[in-house]
């Protein structure tokens, strides 16, 4: 099988992601020895596959993980971006549950997001923490600390608002 | 202490009708999450080409995921399923809003100075590596964002996902020549957008 | 009716005897009440020796206003709490239990549970010398809670902040009641059982948590790395750690950890004063910004950010490469002043003046703050370790109360007059230092 330049260039792309059956593949390879245009083509055509294939995987953002795993429930008011686009609010949750997940498997999150979010949910972790630790103390209530905690966990996990946040 | 009931109750507040789901669909559900939202948020994230929007695209797939639970064979594949919903909705976005946010096919695709890119190392060694990787993170995602969204798909499942042409040909319900010929033309694109990268990396500039 | 309590404090138990030997014969005098100190040590015991179950209505300031919650809780000896939140409905359903190692709390809404540490380890402490040192405590007498006698504690802070009355049951030494007082918004806690009752063995199984079918889990246990001594933890921290020895109004170090959630990496130091905890939290500048919320105060002329939420202060301020977030019950004033010493660096600077003026070597001052002595009972004790002959620990200890002016007398070789004499010439002396120092 022999290919005219034209028909060869065609399947540079096919040949490269290895999608074309062997007499094809005989076929563009023969070529390429030939053709110094389709040489450089073919390389051309190698990096930049290269190139879009190295794109990190998004990382989804605040609020996304909660969102999508209860989808029945309302989303946040206060916090809603767009109405619209599908007729509906959608969520703007903080980035906690990102946060949470990646304690909860690996530390998937990049340092970028946890920055930009750090300081919205930054007062729940400390409160929770300091909750924790009142524990320590031989009078609290660990009925109202339980709720503290408990209330901070539901902001770590994207579902609530941050403590601050709340209506006065 | 009868917690919790095996049946939860899904009142959605102002939704026209309230789903009932057993623990075990829910945990279904929970797992079909687990296995795609990753992948369904990372292509629409590369099809949409902001956070805002990706998020969007994927939240409203796996709300109609939700609502058609019961209609889910357990352990079906579901990709195919899935990338057509997001294909959809991303059309469905772009006819919604105004002309004026798609950018142009002759858009200039702006590259950064040769200088950086020989300073390019090993990516995560030092901040400034990082911000550079990001940069041209950002400028390939520009570049996919000058394809058509039919072009894109097809990059997208393939150089991003790492879809074979038959996987993509049944997820888009088109003929594979197509795939293969819509892939050909998406990466003489890019290529062209892309020109100064992929001649620097050709030279060896880049590892 | 609180001038009542407050009379009866004392005179009960002398009522009490002179009723007795006056009295001819008949009735069995009632038993004298135990003392204050007493009193708290049963209630300090009293979760180690029985098991209860009982419903708990608390309140206080929630989502920006004062909310009722109403909770069944039990308990198991030693440690072993369950709580199930029964009202309002944004907390129906939820659950914890903690089985003195692990506490999850479970949110059915969400079908999800979060596992984190216990929240229980304060109820096998016996320790109330701190908070003897910082607080007043005052027996009230007794009062009727929910059908059962039981004692009344007042615990007053000696500087500003909260305070807090307990209803130590009688018959258990179970807390029925608590109400915490702030001194500037009154009441902001109450808690209390309207119904309880006690066992002497309820099953394990209501406190080991078994995961409900399909529920996600996340697992939050921020702190590691436990670290025992400040030193410690500035070098687990990987950044330059700022670690003061004690704060002001008695707050000494009792404990922190390094805190690692997603990439944020913080330092996490514990102050106590026997009663209240104060937090402070550090992490490199970059690391974290202020919230969006809360409102701008000012720190040693810089600018901060306060989160008042009602019971909870939180005051955020950057210092020298480091975020810096203190968390407390304690006044705002109170709050504001440890983070202007800190930012003004006033520890060190004390320290130094107190070390000068006294004539005494630094580290000694140093060791002295680190035990948690305040600067004028350093001062204190080391102008009558001076004026007596006698080492500074024994000056502390007889300070302290743990040393009585005779056996002080004796160790030092003179009369209990002479040295009471002397004692009082020191602690003039002492005055004229105190923490009244050039600093301001």
């Amino acid at each position: 099988m022999r290919l005219n330049h034209h028909r060869a260039s065609q399947l540079l792309s096919a040949y490269l992601d290895r999608e074309l059956g062997p007499a094809e593949t005989a076929a563009v390879q023969a070529h390429l020895l030939d053709c110094a245009s389709c040489r450089a083509a073919y390389e051309g055509l190698r990096t930049t596959k290269e190139l879009v294939g190295q794109l990190p995987v998004a990382e989804p953002p605040a609020g996304f993980w909660a969102a999508v795993r209860a989808p029945w429930l309302p989303r946040r008011a206060g916090a809603a971006r767009i109405r619209g686009v599908f007729g509906r609010r959608v969520a703007w949750a903080s980035a906690a549950a990102v946060l949470a997940l990646a304690l909860a498997a690996t530390p998937l999150v990049k340092g970028t997001i946890d920055r930009l979010h750090a300081s919205e949910i930054g007062v729940d972790l400390y409160v929770r923490q300091h909750a924790q630790a009142m524990g320590a103390e031989p009078f609290t209530d660990r009925a109202y600390l339980g709720l503290t905690t408990g209330d901070a966990d539901l902001v770590l996990s994207g579902d609530a608002q941050p403590a601050g946040t709340a209506p006065r | 202490m009868g917690r919790p009931a095996a049946v939860v109750s899904m009142a959605r507040p102002n939704a026209s009708q309230a789903v009932s789901y057993t623990t075990e669909e829910l945990a279904r559900y929970e797992a079909i999450v687990q296995r795609y939202a990753r992948h369904v948020y990372n292509v629409a994230y590369r099809m949409a080409g902001n956070e805002a929007d990706a998020r969007d695209l994927a939240q409203e797939t796996f709300l109609r995921v939700y609502r058609a639970l019961r209609r889910v064979e357990p352990d079906a594949p579901l990709e195919s399923w899935l990338y057509r919903i997001v294909s959809n909705l991303y059309i469905d976005l772009l006819r919604k809003r105004p002309r004026g946010r798609v950018e142009s096919l002759d858009a200039p695709v702006d590259t950064p100075r040769g200088e950086l890119l020989r300073e390019m190392p090993d990516p995560g060694s030092s901040p400034e590596a990082i911000i550079e990787r990001e940069q041209l993170d950002a400028t390939i995602q520009r570049a996919l964002g000058t394809l058509s969204p039919d072009l894109r798909m097809v990059v997208v499942l393939s150089d991003v996902e790492g879809y074979s042409y038959e996987e993509i040909a049944m997820f888009l319900r088109v003929p594979l020549g197509t795939v293969k010929s819509r892939l050909h033309r998406a990466r003489q694109i890019l290529q062209q957008r892309l020109g100064r990268y992929v001649e620097a990396r050709r030279r060896g500039w880049e590892p | 009716m609180r001038g009542i309590r407050a009379a009866a404090a004392l005179a009960p138990a002398l009522v009490a005897a002179l009723v007795a030997a006056g009295a001819t014969l008949a009735a069995p005098a009632p038993p004298a009440p135990p003392s204050v100190d007493r009193v708290l040590q049963l209630a300090l015991d009293a979760p180690r020796v029985i098991d209860y179950e009982g419903t708990k209505i608390i309140t206080a300031p929630r989502n920006g206003r004062t909310e009722t919650v109403t909770a069944a809780e039990f308990h198991k000896r030693p440690n072993m709490t369950r709580l199930e939140y029964l009202s309002p409905e944004d907390v129906a359903g939820r659950l914890i239990v903690d089985d003195g190692a692990t506490s999850w709390h479970y949110e059915p809404r969400l079908n999800t549970a979060f596992e984190g540490p216990t929240m229980t380890t304060g109820l096998l402490r016996g320790d109330l010398s701190l908070l003897h040192r910082n607080y007043r405590v005052t027996g009230l007498g007794t009062e009727e809670v929910i059908g059962r006698q039981a004692y009344v504690v007042q615990l007053a802070p000696n500087g500003p902040g909260v305070s807090r009355e307990l209803w130590i049951d009688q018959a258990t030494g179970t807390v029925l009641r608590t109400e915490e007082r702030d001194p500037s918004r009154g009441v902001v806690l109450t808690t209390y059982f309207s119904r309880i009752s006690f066992s002497l063995n309820l099953p394990t199984a209501y406190f080991r948590f078994r995961l409900p079918a399909g529920a996600r889990v996340l697992h939050l246990f921020p702190t590691v790395d436990e670290a025992a001594t400040p030193e410690a933890l500035g070098r687990q921290a990987g950044f330059t750690v700022l670690v003061p020895p004690v704060l002001p109004e008695g707050y000494t170090f009792s404990g922190g950890g390094i805190s690692r959630f997603g990439s944020l990496t913080s330092v996490n130091l514990q102050y106590s004063d026997g009663d209240s905890l104060l937090s402070l939290f550090e992490a490199p500048a970059g690391s974290i910004g202020a919230p969006a919320f809360g409102q701008d105060v000012r720190v040693g002329g810089r600018p901060a950010r306060l989160v008042d939420l009602g019971y909870f202060r939180v005051l955020i301020w950057d210092q020298r490469g480091l975020h810096l977030t203190a968390v407390g019950t304690m006044p705002t004033e109170t709050l504001l002043a440890i983070a202007g010493q800190l930012l003004s660096g006033r520890e060190q600077a004390l320290a130094h003046s107190v070390s000068r003026q006294v004539a005494v070597d630094p580290g000694v001052v140093d060791r002295l703050r680190r035990e948690g002595l305040t600067f004028p009972e350093i001062t204190r004790a080391v102008v009558l370790s001076q004026r007596l002959g006698i080492d500074v620990p024994t000056a502390v200890r007889f300070l302290q109360g743990r040393l009585s002016t005779a056996q002080l007398a004796q160790r030092a070789g003179v009369t209990p007059a002479t040295l009471q004499r002397g004692v009082r010439e020191a602690l003039d002396q002492a005055s004229s230092v105190g923490p009244h120092l050039p600093a301001h």
